[in-house]
């Protein structure tokens, strides 16, 4: 086809020049365009990487407030399910129909699964904490050793809440968030913890006298350093009593259920677990003050800040257990428990039960009073249990009386128990939750790990009289996502 | 064949935009006079030459002038609403006489959009594109435009979510197509793209519906914003149904594309056209609750604690009952509607100009829907190379939609009644309302005292400009601008005074809201085309441009509690809760096109791709592109009872673009020994996010017969969406809860069936039947590897199976349990189900039974097995009858108001009630078939002589007509609802159809005077 010359064809010519021009200059206009931020809220993206201290401050705040939270869910369900505390609440009967009974609660109906989300969502905080500060130009080496040292211990602290709930059942270790990774037996998750807390006592040592680059909450007061000497109090100290209880927990064996024997003590890690608690914040001569010492949960009525999770008392009342079974004059009871029925009795029907007590609790007095994280008392009873399992059991009641007196109360002989698994359940356990009461509760924890839950007391006498179960189950949305694949692998 | 290889080099040239210049000619003037029906002349009908720019119109008296080349040449007439024709005028003729246009019933002349700036003849199309027209769009008063549209679209399922005044719909077209994604129609007027978004009202506030906030929820009933059109204003309404189509909208087109147009202006002395119309409305369906004798009204205010005397006085003030449901919902008033329009011009500019002022009254004490529309639109011809067009659209409306909706304060009315027996007296004496003793509330007392005001400012300004760059006889080349801007403000004003009965029982009583929500829509699109016809019926179109689009949204909400009655000041409530919601979207697009018609206009083919970017997307720079082809093919040569046959095939690509959070992932903030704490949140955004991708196959035939008076169309689809947005549930171990991503795999498949006639064609008899069916499935055919395993049966059926591995990946969606039915999105299955419980068989289940197990299975779907619209016009003289039934067969509505009505015993039929509850929890009685027939539209009119009208009005009038007409008149289902179109959670593809004490459907009915002249 020849295209005869034209003055027209030039002109259009022109005409589709300048109409393409104007295409041109549209697009370039438009593509100035600045991208669109998330406007409705804060978003992860803003801390990668992170640009300032104020933002590893930021990132350290919520790795703590994370374990709070979490710590504040299981108090209230190991309180309830150990036998100290009822939740008697009409818009939510199961506090008292599930976690009073000795069935396994449902894994499909939601309930208990923060113990296993919120532990993990904050293991995953301390991964982005980690993973930020290691790249960081904000902080120097050592400040990075201090918040990889602090990161790898609270990460820790919330493997060792889920292994309290799970036990047997294993939990997930080495959490990241780009894959699923299997579930491990306790042992291997416990050995995998006390690795994780070697490994961060090592980076908290290589901080030197650096201080962590961030401020610690109040209830860290005297521990607020990453590392001390030998004797004093740090973070490290902190990490070390850690240690000594994860230590502790590898160590226990069963009793036989017969004989409530021990057949034969893991020696390794309850000296391992001994060891840990001389390096710790551990004091062998207590006092009513040193007994106090340790780290707390602070609460607040701040605008944003969390208020102590027991201070609701319409549902909250003493289970009557720990008054039928407190000592006469135990001062810590009448601190916590009102057994003048001032409170007033609230009650709620469970299956041929009723479900009713009329003692309130007393403590926390406010909203924001601290509860406690791991307080001396605690080492000391965890020491006397220790001890106990080694068969050292005069020095495992001098450790009880030594909190007894500290206390108030009289000290007690070995012949005022009926026998060794006698002292261990009447003597150092009751001593441990009467001095951890409605603060750390340990007792369903220790009882089921030594194997003795039979003797912690049944609820519901009318429906079979029931013992607590032994352990809370992976939430069905976990157990979907690993398509039912969930036995621990050793 | 052989033709068409001759092309081929003529093509190759023309994708460098070749342009071709050919000898001037001379000129010669042609007149005629175009007439329609009985000789009346018609004004504004097009004169093209073909082959040519060259061209005119028709004035008043139907008359045109022309400038043609000398020698033998064809022009072609055309006009809306009739058929086109093409005239031979001899070499020297200069008359050509009276051309009469046949009327274009079956619309085959309308002209379809295939790109954002060319359209083509729907003789030609390549893809169904459903038209409706201005006549069937007001065949009877519409309340909105949404509702104008049902049972008119082959393939579009259009539900009205609740019968409150002022609209609210869901458009499904060709099924559901999005999980997670959006699910509306892209809405487009004049070439703008405008606003169909829902802003919530906020009577969760009030009602507690989603109980952790007080801000508004899904569950408030919203209105989607398209029912702030005024239906007379437009002329057609085309729907783009899928990506083969709607590629040429790129990333949000995937539920399909709705292009309206709004009448324009002709050339000719002012024609004013006055509507006016009066009517009503009343209840539909009202449930059938039980009658009491007074021994068992004494036993059931015994048990809500009243006295024998009280019991005694109410049975006797209701005389043993009270229709509680009518006292409420009978309270309609009058509706009224008065549309005034006029059109006109001169050469150079027409205009068509029109104001609207309505009520719907709704049905419940205090409801109703008020709405006030001005439109202007101006055609101007500014010079001979450049033309624009310019809209302004202005609408105010108020609608008070009342409390309907789950809620979780016992407020809402039908979880109300069942709770109140009907012999209990509501009614207030003296103006003061008795207290329900049996819940929390009485809706007489609610809805008399409480407001719920949902005002709507709106301005649509739209500008299209074309510049011709170049006109000759064998090409041009036009630039075409087209922009607009989309503007509204709604605002929620929800009063509920302290003292009435359910407030007061609240811990601050007295609610008084301000939800202020302003979105902008902007878009600008700069298209060139270049058109080229080397010889006779052949053209090549080519265009390529830009697009820009601009959105933005924002809506405040500010709930005031513990206020005095009567405040408007919201600093007097002691309790204040603020919210806010941002969004801002910029799309960038560029797309070009190529359409080749060959063969005498037989042969049509299409290919076009558009990149489009978006910061919805992870990647906000990246460009997705969106291609499309297309080919269709007039039959020739065919038996002469066949006047044309068409074979179409069109293949297309087109998205769904991200959530606006998708790409983000979020942290949460608390404060932790006064230092602010930043803790990553439980859902993990996707840096890749990107969206869905639907591909559409589309082919059919169409076939026209009986002199052009009969058509059929029968369309078949395939359309596969991959790349879902979807945010599964992932194991929490892995620090979060939920993550964005795109996987997974789902089709649409459907067949669609148009046809219609002109059976009866006679001087004064004409008679239309039209009937669209339309049938879709779906599946889910893929879930990606991250979604878990859900619970199934073993191969036989009789177990439950025990490998997990075994039973397909999926995740419910809903939230209130299998037992009364709930979404669920599984491999394998449709993405509509609803799945309830059922027992394991073999496992011992039966009355009584303690250890019986149970799974949950799909019992139906929300997506109709087939629809089918039936509509006949019949004309007799001057007197007009239509009507319009719509029929959906076989989809699934889960009736929890009903449970709730059983659950207190409250229905008349209650040996029904004691069957559905001996099987709840162990069936899911409650999840019922919907199918329904409704008597959509009938119109009975007369339209008097035009001898008649120009007497009566001296002259003044040519057309006056009269008419009755009602809507949604007669339904008949076995659905034991309110209503079969129902959905407490608003528009939405997984959760749909779910009856939680809607309000109420409405019959409406007017007398309409039409006076033109």
């Amino acid at each position: 086809m020849t295209l005869p010359p034209s003055p027209r064809r030039a002109r259009a010519a022109a005409a589709a020049a300048i109409g393409a021009a104007s295409v041109g200059t549209l697009a370039l206009a438009a593509c100035n365009t600045d991208r669109v931020s998330a406007l409705n809220g804060p978003v992860l993206s803003a801390f990668q990487p992170i640009a300032s201290r104020d933002q590893v401050q930021q990132l350290a705040s919520g790795v703590l407030n994370g374990d709070r939270a979490n710590y504040g869910t299981q108090l209230v369900f190991f309180s309830i399910v150990g036998r100290d505390l009822y939740r008697i609440d009409a818009s939510e009967p199961r506090w008292t129909t599930v976690l009073l009974d000795q069935i396994i609660p449902d894994n499909s109906t939601g309930f208990g699964g923060g113990l296993w989300t919120t532990p993990y969502q904050t293991i995953n905080a301390g991964n982005f904490l980690i993973r930020g500060s290691a790249t960081t130009g904000v902080l120097n080496a050592q400040e990075k050793a201090a918040t990889l040292g602090f990161a790898q211990t609270m990460k820790a602290l919330e493997y060792v809440s889920l292994i309290r709930s799970r036990d047997t059942v294993g939990i997930a270790i080495q959490a990241v968030q780009d894959s699923t990774v299997p579930i491990r037996c306790k042992p291997a998750a416990l050995a995998y913890i006390s690795a994780l807390l070697d490994s961060g006592s090592t980076a908290l040592a290589a901080a030197g006298a650096t201080p962590f680059p961030f401020a610690l909450p109040p209830g860290f007061a005297g521990f607020t350093a990453p590392n001390a000497a030998a004797g004093g109090t740090s973070f490290r100290q902190f990490n070390r009593a850690l240690k000594a209880i994860v230590e502790m927990y590898r160590g226990f064996i069963p009793l036989e259920s017969a004989s409530n024997a021990l057949t034969a003590p893991d020696v390794t890690h309850m000296t391992a677990a001994l060891a840990n608690f001389d390096s710790s914040f551990y004091n062998a001569a207590p006092s009513a003050a040193s007994l106090a010492t340790g780290v707390y949960y602070a609460f607040s009525t701040a605008s944003g800040e969390t208020t102590n999770p027991l201070t609701n008392p319409s549902v909250f009342r003493a289970n009557p257990k720990i008054v039928a079974g407190a000592e006469p004059g135990d001062p810590r009871v009448a601190a916590k428990v009102d057994t003048s029925g001032a409170a007033g009795a609230i009650s709620i029907p469970a299956q041929k039960d009723t479900v009713t007590s009329r003692y309130g609790v007393l403590y926390p007095r406010s909203a924001s009073d601290p509860l406690a994280l791991l307080k001396n008392s605690e080492l000391v009873l965890s020491r006397a249990q220790v001890l106990w399992t080694l068969g050292r059991d005069p020095e495992a009641l001098a450790l009880v009386n030594a909190v007894r007196q500290a206390n108030g109360l009289p000290a007690r002989s070995m012949a005022s128990f009926t026998d060794r698994v006698d002292f261990l359940v009447n003597g150092i356990l009751h001593e441990k939750r009467y001095e951890l009461l409605f603060e750390s509760p340990t007792s369903w924890v220790d009882f089921r790990d030594m194997g003795i839950l039979a003797r912690i007391g049944i609820e519901l006498p009318n429906s079979g009289g029931k013992l607590p179960f032994p352990f809370f189950p992976i939430p069905n949305a976990e157990v979907t996502a690993r398509n039912g694949n969930v036995a621990c692998q050793p | 064949m052989r033709e068409f290889r001759r092309l081929l080099p003529a093509a190759a040239a023309l994708a460098a935009v070749s342009i071709v210049a050919t000898r001037a000619q001379a000129q010669r003037r042609v007149t005629g006079t175009v007439t329609g029906e009985g000789g009346v002349p018609l004004s504004g009908a097009t004169i093209q030459v073909v082959g040519s720019q060259t061209g005119g119109y028709t004035n008043d008296t139907g008359r045109f002038t022309i400038q043609i080349a000398s020698g033998a040449q064809t022009i072609r007439v055309r006009r809306i609403g009739y058929q086109a024709r093409t005239v031979t005028v001899a070499a020297g003729q200069t008359d050509v006489g009276a051309v009469a246009l046949a009327r274009d019933v079956l619309q085959l002349e309308t002209q379809v959009v295939t790109g954002v700036g060319t359209t083509i003849s729907r003789r030609n199309a390549a893809n169904d594109v459903a038209v409706v027209s201005a006549a069937e769009l007001n065949a009877v008063p519409q309340p909105t435009v949404d509702n104008a549209l049902q049972g008119k679209i082959a393939g579009a399922v259009v539900s009205q979510n609740s019968g409150a005044p002022g609209g609210g719909a869901q458009f499904r077209i060709r099924g559901a197509n999005s999980i997670l994604g959006n699910t509306d129609p892209l809405l487009i007027v004049d070439g703008v793209i405008i606003s169909n978004d829902v802003i919530q009202p906020g009577t969760n506030a009030v009602l507690l519906a989603s109980t952790s906030t007080r801000n508004a929820s899904n569950q408030d009933n919203g209105v989607n914003r398209i029912a702030d059109l005024n239906p007379n204003d437009i002329e057609n309404i085309e729907v783009l149904k899928g990506a083969s189509a709607s590629q040429i909208y790129g990333s949000r087109a995937s539920n399909g594309v709705i292009i309206i147009t709004t009448r324009k202006g002709q050339a000719g002395r002012p024609q004013f056209n006055l509507t006016q119309r009066v009517g009503g409305a009343n209840i539909l369906r009202t449930l059938d609750e039980r009658h009491y004798s007074l021994d068992q009204a004494f036993a059931s205010g015994a048990a809500a604690g009243l006295d024998s005397a009280t019991v005694r006085a109410n049975y006797a003030a209701c005389n043993g009952f009270c229709d509680h449901q009518k006292e409420l919902f009978d309270n309609a008033g009058t509706s009224y509607e008065t549309d005034v329009s006029v059109r006109g011009g001169g050469n150079t500019a027409q205009y068509y100009v029109s104001g609207l002022a309505k009520r719907d009254g709704g049905l419940a004490i205090n409801t109703g829907y008020d709405k006030q529309s001005l439109r202007a639109n101006l055609n101007t011809a500014l010079s001979s190379r450049f033309n624009a067009q310019i809209s302004a659209n202005f609408v105010h409306s108020l609608a008070e939609r009342g409390f309907s909706n789950n809620d979780n304060v016992n407020v809402t009315p039908y979880f109300v009644f069942p709770a109140t027996p009907s012999w209990y007296d509501l009614r207030p004496t003296n103006g003061v309302f008795p207290v329900n003793p049996f819940t929390s509330s009485n809706p007489l007392q609610t809805f008399s005292l409480s407001r719920t005001p949902e005002e709507v400012w709106r301005e649509i300004g739209a500008v299209t400009a074309d510049y011709s760059l170049l006109t000759e006889d064998r090409q041009t080349l036009t630039l075409r601008f087209n922009g607009g801007i989309d503007f509204f403000n709604q605002q929620d004003n929800l009063s509920v005074p302290a003292f009435l009965q359910f407030e007061a029982s609240q811990p601050n009583p007295g609610v008084l809201t301000l939800q202020s929500g302003n979105n902008i829509y902007g878009n600008s699109a700069l298209t060139l085309a270049h058109t080229y016809r080397p010889v006779s019926g052949t053209s090549f179109t080519t265009s390529a441009g830009t697009q820009y689009e601009y959105r933005s949204q924002r809506v405040g909400n500010i709930v005031g509690q513990n206020i005095l009655a009567g405040q408007q000041n919201l600093q007097n409530a002691s309790t204040i809760n603020a919210y806010d919601f941002l969004l801002r979207q910029v799309d960038l697009a560029f797309f070009g096109q190529e359409e080749f018609l060959t063969l005498g206009e037989r042969l049509l083919l299409t290919a076009a791709v558009r990149a489009q970017r978006s910061t919805v997307n992870g990647d906000q720079a990246k460009y997705y592109a969106f291609p499309k082809a297309s080919a269709s093919y007039r039959i020739p040569g065919l038996p002469s009872v066949i006047n044309e046959a068409k074979l179409r095939l069109a293949y297309g690509v087109a998205g769904n673009p991200p959530l606006i959070t998708s790409q983000f992932t979020p942290v949460t903030t608390s404060v932790y020994g006064g230092q602010n704490a930043v803790i990553p949140g439980l859902r993990l955004g996707a840096a890749n996010i990107h969206p869905e991708i639907q591909r559409e196959i589309e082919g059919g035939v169409d076939l026209t017969f009986l002199n052009s008076r009969a058509s059929i169309g029968i369309t078949g689809y395939n359309r596969s969406i991959s790349d879902l947005l979807l945010e599964p549930t992932v194991a929490a171990s892995r620090g979060f809860t939920t993550l964005d991503i795109n996987g997974g795999r789902m089709y649409n498949r459907g067949i669609e069936i148009n046809a219609s006639g002109t059976v009866v064609q006679t001087r004064n008899v004409t008679w239309v039947p039209r009937l669209v069916f339309a049938r879709n499935v779906n599946k889910v055919t893929a879930l990606p590897d991250i979604v878990g395993h859900i619970q199934c049966l073993t191969p036989a059926g009789d177990a439950l199976q025990s490998d997990p591995l075994k039973c397909p990946r999926g995740f419910t969606v809903g939230t209130f349990g299998f037992d009364l039915g709930q979404g669920r999105v599984e491999e394998g299955a449709s993405l509509t189900q609803v799945v309830g419980t059922d027992t394991v068989p073999n496992t011992g289940c039966g009355a009584g039974a303690a250890t019986c197990a149970k799974y949950a299975r799909k019992y139906g779907d929300t997506e109709p097995k087939f629809t089918l619209g039936f509509s006949n016009d019949v004309t007799v003289h001057g007197v007009r009858l239509y009507a319009l039934l719509d029929w959906r067969y076989r989809f699934a509505i889960v009736n929890t108001t009903q449970n709730t009505y059983d659950s207190f015993g409250a229905l008349a039929d209650t040996a029904a009630t004691a069957r559905r509850l001996g099987s709840y929890q162990v069936s899911a009685p409650y999840i019922q078939d919907g199918t329904f027939l409704m008597l959509r539209e009938v119109t009975a009119g007369y339209t008097l002589p035009a001898a008649l009208s120009q007497r009566l009005l001296r002259g003044r009038a040519n057309a006056i007509s009269v008419e009755l007409s009602g809507r949604n008149l007669a339904l008949n289902t076995r659905y034991a609802g309110l209503t079969p179109e129902v959905s407490n959670f608003g528009n939405s593809n997984v959760v749909r159809n779910q009856d939680l004490a809607p309000f109420p459907q409405s019959r409406t009915f007017f007398v309409s005077l039409n006076v033109g002249f």
